[in-house]
């Protein structure tokens, strides 16, 4: 079936609570996106099936058809559309269940809205411009990332980070101008599940933001209150 | 190396030693062969005793015979005797009061024989006609009224041969009781602790979680009974067990998606405020978030806790090696410490890689750092040491700051205490209850101590209940 507004982003949010579905809805709506709801597994696999959506919310437990089987459904019949779980089911190993299923990410319930359509915005840029993947220098504004020398530049200077904060800002990069939260960098780049407190994930990136600003007093990296923080592309 | 292979056996010997069954049978096993030994004993006594007491009557009544014989007869009297000894087992002897031969078949008396004519033993030394030697006699001399000297013998080897062959066998089926008794109990008591080994194996892992698990059972003995009962105790304990998780599944679930329904609400009023240009409001929705904030952090603290308490997580293990875990957390906080203006070090020595979860562990050791960077107050330290104990490797996290008081160290590590001096400090409450969480999983130790100043937690990175 072929896109009905190509510019528009579209959503499917399969989702059996009302109040969590009209929450996710009216998040996206202001962020530009047409969401369509639908209320259990068996309609939502085949609206997935349809392949009219650019990216899809799905909640792990559904009444009928539950949403690991939405999901490994879809990939087996070769469907690709970005997928977000999202489960009250906390557990790593239902993370990786998840995962392995063929959800892209994994959000667990109760999560902030903002939360959630940032790894949404992260997943879709992932699916739309897969050359950045493969790209071997990074550029946001006057940043410049080598990935093979593992060097950055802010436009003439280098500037020397350590291991980790370079990690931090490759990341940053490859999402410039879409907001990162506290929770996605800490999974990202340091690899675990689990609340380290926002303390400590913005001690770091002050530590980053101090070393790219040094050679120019104009902050890159701005805070998103209450929820993360966004680099600038220009 | 030979030297631990014979510790080892003697520890094992020991521990044999120990087990009650063992104990048992080897003091079954002495008595039993003491027994043997006594019984055969008693019967040897009452056999040679009377053989003994029939050589007494025997010879005394030849003396009664001699004595009726008149002293001049005596001589012809004694040869015909002799000459009725085809066994030769009595052998006689007159001589005069000097000592000079007269008749029989002693050709000499015998020195130092007691003169009261009791009786007295003689080995291979009473001289006889015909040059044989008689083996061991018993012999008795008297003295009679014309004053000659009458010795009277009689061959008592065979007795005292009997009395041998008694005692050989005493000791030889006593041992042989004993050894046999030792094998026993050995074998008997080596099955038994494999037995006991195998369901101490088994009781470990359904102390670790896995109620699934069931004791060994394949005979009808006491620890079979045992076992069967241990066994239904384990089935209801697990039927318990799924239905308490089941209610707090739910419950969770319940409680979860209204939070999630308020959080979103909160968000969503916040922006509207927001475009309202409503100051009021706006920060009272930012109060009411802050709450529901911490509401949402101490509610996933606890859903953490008990996720890690039932996790069924030994398919998360895995060889952990504790170094460079230890340089990650110190990585990942030394900017925190230095935020608050403390300083975070890592010391660090090699250790064996040891068997967990890297991301509970990992997990773990954060929450004892944050919690030592949140409690040191500026121009403090903290050191997080790894060393290598006899035990296996120890993680020890040192800090100079106001230090936990004794008789609350163990209460920090319960979900919900916060320590008397912490109440100005923002905070779930339940860090230290994730720790001990993720301890219980492993089964390794912890302990708070004072570090003069300070609080100085170890953690003892092997099984308390060693296998």
């Amino acid at each position: 079936m072929e896109k009905v507004e190509s510019d528009m982003t579209r959503v499917l949010t399969i989702e059996d609570d009302e109040i969590t579905a009209n929450g996710i809805a009216e998040e996206l709506r202001e962020r530009g996106f047409v969401v369509d709801w639908v209320d259990n597994g068996r309609d939502g696999l085949a609206r997935a099936m349809s392949d009219e959506y650019d990216i899809i919310t799905l909640d792990r437990m559904l009444p009928g058809v539950d949403g690991l089987t939405v999901v490994s459904t879809m990939r087996s019949v070769g469907v690709y559309t970005p997928v977000l779980m999202l489960s009250a089911l906390s557990d790593v190993d239902e993370r990786i269940r998840g995962l392995r299923a063929g959800g892209d990410d994994y959000l667990t319930k109760p999560f902030n809205l903002a939360e959630m359509s940032a790894r949404l915005e992260v997943l879709l840029r992932r699916q739309q411009a897969p050359a950045v993947q493969k790209a071997t220098t990074l550029r946001a504004g006057p940043l410049e990332l080598d990935l093979i020398a593992r060097t950055v530049k802010r436009g003439n200077e280098e500037i020397v980070l350590l291991p980790t904060e370079y990690r931090v800002l490759e990341f940053m990069m490859r999402h410039a101008g879409r907001t990162i939260t506290r929770t996605m960098l800490f999974e990202e780049v340091w690899g675990y599940h689990f609340d380290p407190g926002s303390k400590l994930i913005d001690v770091h990136i002050g530590r980053l933001r101090k070393k790219i600003d040094s050679v120019d007093a104009t902050t890159l990296i701005q805070t998103v209150r209450g929820i993360g923080y966004v680099l600038s592309e220009n | 190396m030979k030297e631990a292979t014979s510790l080892t056996q003697a520890v094992a010997f020991a521990r044999r030693w120990h087990s009650t069954s063992i104990r048992l049978l080897l003091i079954h096993a002495a008595v039993f062969s003491l027994s043997v030994m006594v019984l055969l004993g008693v019967i040897g006594w009452a056999v040679t005793g009377n053989m003994e007491r029939e050589t007494d009557a025997i010879m005394n009544w030849q003396l009664v015979y001699f004595d009726s014989v008149a002293d001049s007869d005596l001589s012809a009297v004694i040869r015909r005797r002799l000459e009725r000894e085809p066994m030769h087992t009595n052998y006689y002897g007159l001589f005069t009061s000097d000592q000079h031969y007269l008749a029989g078949d002693v050709m000499a008396l015998p020195p130092h024989l007691p003169s009261d004519g009791s009786p007295t033993i003689i080995r291979r030394a009473l001289m006889i006609a015909g040059a044989q030697h008689p083996g061991v006699v018993l012999a008795k001399e008297e003295r009679r009224a014309d004053g000659s000297i009458l010795l009277v013998a009689r061959d008592v080897s065979q007795e005292l041969q009997i009395r041998s062959t008694i005692l050989n066998a005493l000791i030889a089926g006593g041992l042989l009781c004993l050894g046999a008794g030792l094998a026993g109990a050995l074998g008997l008591s080596m099955r038994q602790m494999r037995r006991v080994a195998q369901i101490r194996r088994v009781t470990q892992r359904i102390s670790q979680g896995y109620l699934a698990e069931r004791l060994p059972v394949g005979g009808r003995d006491e620890l079979d009974m045992l076992a069967h009962l241990v066994n239904r105790m384990l089935e209801e304990v697990e039927r318990l067990m799924n239905e308490v998780k089941g209610a707090c599944d739910g419950i969770a679930h319940d409680l979860r998606t209204p939070l999630t329904h308020v959080c979103a609400l909160l968000e969503r009023i916040e922006e509207h405020a927001g475009r309202s240009d409503d100051e009021r409001l706006a920060t009272l929705v930012m109060q009411a978030r802050a709450e529901t904030d911490a509401l949402h952090e101490r509610f996933r603290a606890m859903l953490r806790i008990s996720e890690i308490g039932s996790m069924n997580r030994q398919g998360g293990f895995g060889e952990v090696g504790l170094e460079g875990l230890v340089r990650e957390v110190g990585a990942l906080y030394e900017p925190l410490a230095d935020d608050g203006s403390t300083t975070l070090s890592v010391e660090v020595t090699p250790v064996e890689p040891i068997r967990g979860d890297r991301a509970l562990l990992f997990e773990m050791l954060t929450n004892i750092v944050n919690n030592a960077i949140k409690f040191t107050p500026s121009g403090g330290a903290i050191r997080i040491l790894l060393m290598s104990t006899p035990g296996g490797a120890r993680i020890e996290v040192v800090d100079d700051g106001p230090g936990i008081p004794e008789d609350e160290r163990h209460a920090v590590l319960q979900p919900f205490y916060r320590a008397k001096n912490a109440s100005r400090f923002v905070g779930s409450g339940l860090g230290l209850s994730i720790v001990s969480a993720v301890l219980r999983v492993h089964d390794f130790s912890m302990r708070i101590t004072d570090a003069e100043p300070g609080t100085r937690v170890t953690i003892d990175c092997w099984p308390k209940t060693l296998a």
